[in-house]
């Protein structure tokens, strides 16, 4: 089932029309033939899974292989939504003291956002929709890493939520109630933002007028549909906007204003109401017309919302937005330097489905560029710290004695990542990075080498360290206490050797990759161990520690360190 | 002059103007001739200290003459602070300064102390330039007012291409080789990565911004799972890989643990401080940065930078409010450390400098102010001709000769004589500025023997 045709296919239903037919007719490079044989080989399974979730169990791997990876996909997008905010709600009487409104946290807020984080992170079954949506947050980033929104949990669980529900839905849809969901409004500043005051000399914020334009939907410079820039007779890219067009947008996003505060509401000690979209107070709206971006005609007079809507549709529509994604979401799952044959395929796919992101992702992850065994040395990517770490507690397993998995939200001290927690709007790391290594070197780009450096290159193998050898747990005091489940591996360990454990952690934390090297080295490590122990005192933690230690080696091996 | 259409027009000619390749060459060819006449003798160091978010300045340093004042009351409107709670800068300005007089925002006592000991110095509209802006043909930087471009460019001073170095990284790579022991760099971040300390030959080294000297648990500890996890680390980063980035990553981890065991090794034998400093973040870097210095000898160099990051300047909202807040933490962060640096008897040899993104614009949006251009910066150390303002403080009226229009001012200073009067004193002779600043000459003659800007002894 899972061959070149089935990829062509799902591009002519989804495109209906002569675009898609265009589109196969011209195969890239490397649309190169598929294994038609089903069952997907576990390696295979293993690689896709490394792309399409935050990790996999043996389970979880063979039902993928089983099912083949489209039907697994539409299978994850008929899912039902596991959401964030439910999760804070039912958290948030632990944390507050009502008695006591000067102070009202017993525990800093932001945890409570955290908790459902890792929850959902760990737990929910649709994790499909949870990796899409991590990725859209470094996307459409909002950050509780300064300010008040540390003290705004529900609101950071709602919008993270928004990113959960719109994963596979209308990227129309999705920036418009981004661009309205108050805690966007107060992170860009267009929270009570208003119209131009000439008595005292005020002018409306252009944060977010600029930032919808570059980060979230268009960009800088005007691309080709493949994600390379277009040129001008110079051969100079060709900017997408001026500043006069962001003077013009900043006019279009005034008026809103929080939502009014249901009277019967608990107090919820939040900095502004959190959940609700922002509301338009067409008094503090700029009515007047507004022309911007060749072609986004506003009219004098309109409610200030019908503004909004007509501004987030056309940045949505626009020709950069498809190849702005594709490249961006490309990046997130499966390459840093996709091929412009690549990014094409996945910007026509999500055009021809009307902005559609669903179809965005499954072009995406079943493109032959993803899928094929790649032996290029450019191929692949630097997994995220977070992402590592999360695919780390996916695959091995978490117990805790209520099933709640709530974890230590300080977690991410040592390796500087916690999720919507970026230290500005550019993400962690920026999509243009090019690193002062081999990678940089040979001209590529390798954006979380970003956020790699000798602090937190060793302070995430500090984590893994702590977690393996001592096995502490992983949680958070203030919750159940949850542990790594070891006991298949201890078995496996046991029955099996060292050679079952590595086949084992080399398919579900290194998505197959492990060379015989690594796997060399790790045995040499576990062997030499074994003779110190005969030597020694031979104690019932023997496989204990050779666990820890193969545990510790294979997650720091560059092999499963970088996908590719 | 329309000054909008102005820039608007410049802005869509200036996109590309350099390519990346020509600069490499250039600079490679620089690098090879370069080094001769570079100084390294004694010790010397930068620190670069980035206030993130784009610092609105023009509330840092205000004129408090009745003129310069009431220009500035008008243009602010609701973000003019009262004249009264300026701290007062002692002299009058001079030279194109003449008749003005400043006074420092209410937050930083620290810094009107500095600056009337002479101790600090201001340097005034000091901003990204492709060239001196004069009229309408007159090219401008790649995406004003956008934060990461000119945070970047800030870093590179090269605003009219997407450099992947830094001037740090670059000054870095002209003395490296003599430069002492380079298993850590002498680029030195608090902040971790950072495009000023990229060079094309040098990157820097991310200290523990804590100060923590800890390696990597376990690696080179005794027992089992210490020995098992050294010598396993160690196979694993020296194996080949033939996908670029398994072996980058090796690479980096490789050169993380000799450079953290190195540098442990150094801050253990240096001489501990015993200057005080505040528990927050940005004091503890600078306190963290000062133990590096006290490490120099034992890590044998004789010339180090130091970046450092202080973020969230971005008030669009509630400016006043928040640089209430922020600016005392970098005036008495700024204080201690000088304080560490009489206490190392290096405060000499030790020079702070700002930046940030661009200052912002003059009129109000009703609770902050949105992107600029040209802002003021602030210079400490021993070496500083300090109590004085240099460059030319603009004029703030609206609608001024240098506004763009919503008080947003193009600069009267590059980025690149800043730099260069910081390099010069740092040892760079001045026939080797172009290989830090490449577009040096466009804004000063290196043959003049003048200083660039005048700020260092």
């Amino acid at each position: 089932m899972i061959s070149t045709y089935l990829v062509c296919f799902t591009l002519i239903a989804l495109q209906g029309g002569g675009e898609g037919r265009k589109l196969i007719s011209r195969p890239g490079p490397y649309l190169t033939p598929l294994s038609p044989a089903r069952p997907v080989a576990l390696s295979e399974a293993a690689k896709f899974a490394g792309q399409a979730t935050l990790g996999a169990d043996r389970a979880l791997l063979e039902k993928i292989a089983a099912k083949g990876f489209e039907a697994w996909i539409d299978d994850q997008m008929a899912m039902p939504a596991s959401l964030h905010l439910p999760i804070v709600e039912d958290l948030f009487p632990e944390a507050v003291n009502p008695n006591d409104p000067e102070d009202p946290f017993i525990f800093p807020p932001r945890y409570l956002r955290s908790f459902a984080f890792w929850q959902n992170a760990i737990a929910a079954p649709d994790v499909l929709r949870q990796r899409i949506a991590l990725a859209l947050s470094e996307i459409l980033v909002v950050s509780d890493s300064s300010g008040e929104l540390a003290d705004a949990p529900r609101g950071m669980a709602d919008y993270y939520d928004l990113l959960v529900k719109h994963a596979f839905g209308d990227y129309r849809q999705l920036l418009f109630e981004a661009s309205i969901h108050p805690v966007m409004g107060y992170w860009l500043s267009h929270l009570d933002n208003q119209k131009s005051d000439p008595v005292l000399g005020t002018f409306p914020d252009e944060n977010y007028a600029r930032e919808v334009m570059q980060l979230f939907s268009i960009g800088l410079v005007q691309l080709n549909s493949d994600g390379t820039p277009r040129v001008d007779a110079s051969g100079r890219p060709i900017p997408t906007y001026s500043n006069a067009d962001i003077t013009e947008m900043a006019r279009i996003f005034t008026g809103l204003v929080a939502a009014e505060e249901p009277e019967s509401e608990e107090e919820n000690f939040e900095p502004f109401v959190v959940t609700k979209p922002m509301v338009m107070d067409q008094e503090r709206h700029d009515t007047g017309a507004k022309s911007l971006l060749d072609g986004l005609n506003v009219p004098a007079g309109q409610d200030g919302m019908d503004d909004i809507r007509q501004a987030t549709d056309f940045l949505a529509d626009h020709p950069n937005t498809a190849p702005f994604l594709a490249f961006r979401l490309i990046q997130r799952l499966v390459t840093s330097n996709p091929s412009p044959a690549y990014v094409q395929r996945a910007a026509e796919a999500f055009r021809a489905a009307g902005g559609n992101l669903g179809t965005l992702i499954k072009a995406i992850l079943l493109d032959p560029e993803a899928r094929r065994t790649n032996k290029r040395p450019s191929f692949g990517r630097l997994q995220e710290p977070m992402v590592r770490y999360i695919r780390f507690l996916r695959a091995i397993g978490v117990e805790s004695p209520d099933g709640t998995f709530y974890n230590d939200p300080e977690w991410a001290e040592a390796i500087r990542q916690h999720p919507l927690s970026a230290p500005s709007v550019f993400n962690f790391f920026q999509p243009d990075f090019s690193p002062n290594n081999s990678v940089g070197r040979a001209g590529l780009l390798g954006p979380e080498f970003q956020i790699i450096n000798a602090n937190t290159i060793t302070g995430f193998a500090d984590l893994i360290g702590l977690i393996v050898e001592e096995d502490v747990p992983i949680s958070s005091e203030i919750q159940s206490e949850t542990y790594l489940a070891l006991d298949d591996e201890l078995e496996l360990i046991e029955t099996g050797g060292i050679d079952a454990l590595l086949d084992e952690l080399a398919l579900t934390l290194a998505d197959g990759r492990l060379s015989k090297t690594t796997r060399a080295v790790i045995r040499d490590e576990v062997r030499r161990l074994e003779r110190e122990f005969e030597d020694e005192v031979l104690d019932e933690d023997l496989e204990y520690v050779l666990l820890a230690v193969s545990l510790y080696l294979v997650m720091i091996a560059p092999e499963t360190v970088v996908a590719n | 002059m329309n000054r909008r259409q102005l820039l608007k027009g410049a802005l869509a000619g200036a996109c590309g103007a350099m390519g990346h390749a020509t600069f490499v060459s250039g600079a490679a060819t620089l690098l090879a001739t370069g080094r001769a006449a570079t100084d390294t003798s004694g010790y010397k160091a930068l620190v670069c200290v980035l206030l993130a978010g784009g610092n609105d300045s023009f509330n840092m340093l205000v004129r408090r003459d009745q003129q310069g004042y009431g220009e500035y009351a008008g243009i602010r409107s609701d973000l003019a602070l009262p004249r009264d709670a300026l701290l007062l800068l002692d002299g009058a300005g001079s030279g194109e300064n003449a008749g003005m007089e400043f006074g420092v925002h209410p937050g930083m006592p620290e810094i009107q102390r500095l600056y009337n000991a002479g101790k600090a110095a201001f340097v005034a509209n000091v901003g990204t330039l492709v060239e001196r802006v004069t009229g309408d043909g007159s090219r401008v930087p790649l995406q004003l007012f956008s934060h990461d471009d000119q945070i970047d460019q800030w870093q590179t001073s090269l605003p009219d291409q997407r450099s992947q170095t830094g001037w740090g990284g670059r000054l870095a790579d002209l003395i490296a080789d003599t430069n002492g022991m380079q298993t850590v760099s002498s680029s030195i971040s608090v902040s971790g990565n950072n495009l000023f300390q990229s060079g094309r030959v040098t990157s820097e080294f991310s200290m523990n911004p804590s100060g923590g000297i800890e390696v990597m648990e376990g690696y080179r500890r005794e027992g089992l799972f210490g020995q098992a996890i050294t010598s396993g680390v160690d196979n694993l980063l020296q194996a080949p890989y033939a996908n670029l980035f398994q072996r980058a990553y090796a690479e980096q981890f490789r050169q993380s643990l000799d450079a953290k065991t190195a540098f442990r090794d150094a801050l253990l034998a240096a001489p501990t401080l015993s200057t005080q400093f505040s528990t927050n973040q940005i004091s503890q870097g600078f306190k963290a940065i000062a133990t590096a210095i006290a490490a120099k000898g034992a890590l044998g160099q004789s010339r180090q930078t130091f970046f450092l990051v202080f973020g969230g300047w971005d008030h669009h909202d509630e400016v006043l409010q928040a640089q209430a807040g922020m600016l005392p933490v970098l005036s008495k962060g700024l204080d201690e450390f000088y304080q560490a640096t009489q206490e190392l008897g290096v405060a000499d040899d030790v020079t702070t400098f700002t930046i940030s993104d661009f200052a912002r614009t003059l009129t109000s949006n009703g609770r902050g102010s949105d992107h600029a251009w040209g802002g003021h910066q602030l210079v400490l150390g021993g070496a500083v001709k300090g109590g004085k303002v240099y460059g030319a403080f603009p004029e703030v009226y609206a609608n001024n000769p240098l506004d763009l229009g919503r008080g947003r001012l193009i600069p009267t200073m590059a980025t690149d004589e800043y730099g260069a009067e910081l390099a010069r004193w740092f040892g760079v002779a001045a026939s080797e500025l172009p290989t830090v600043f490449p577009n040096i000459t466009r804004f000063y003659d290196i043959q003049s023997g003048a200083a660039p800007v005048g700020f260092l002894i």
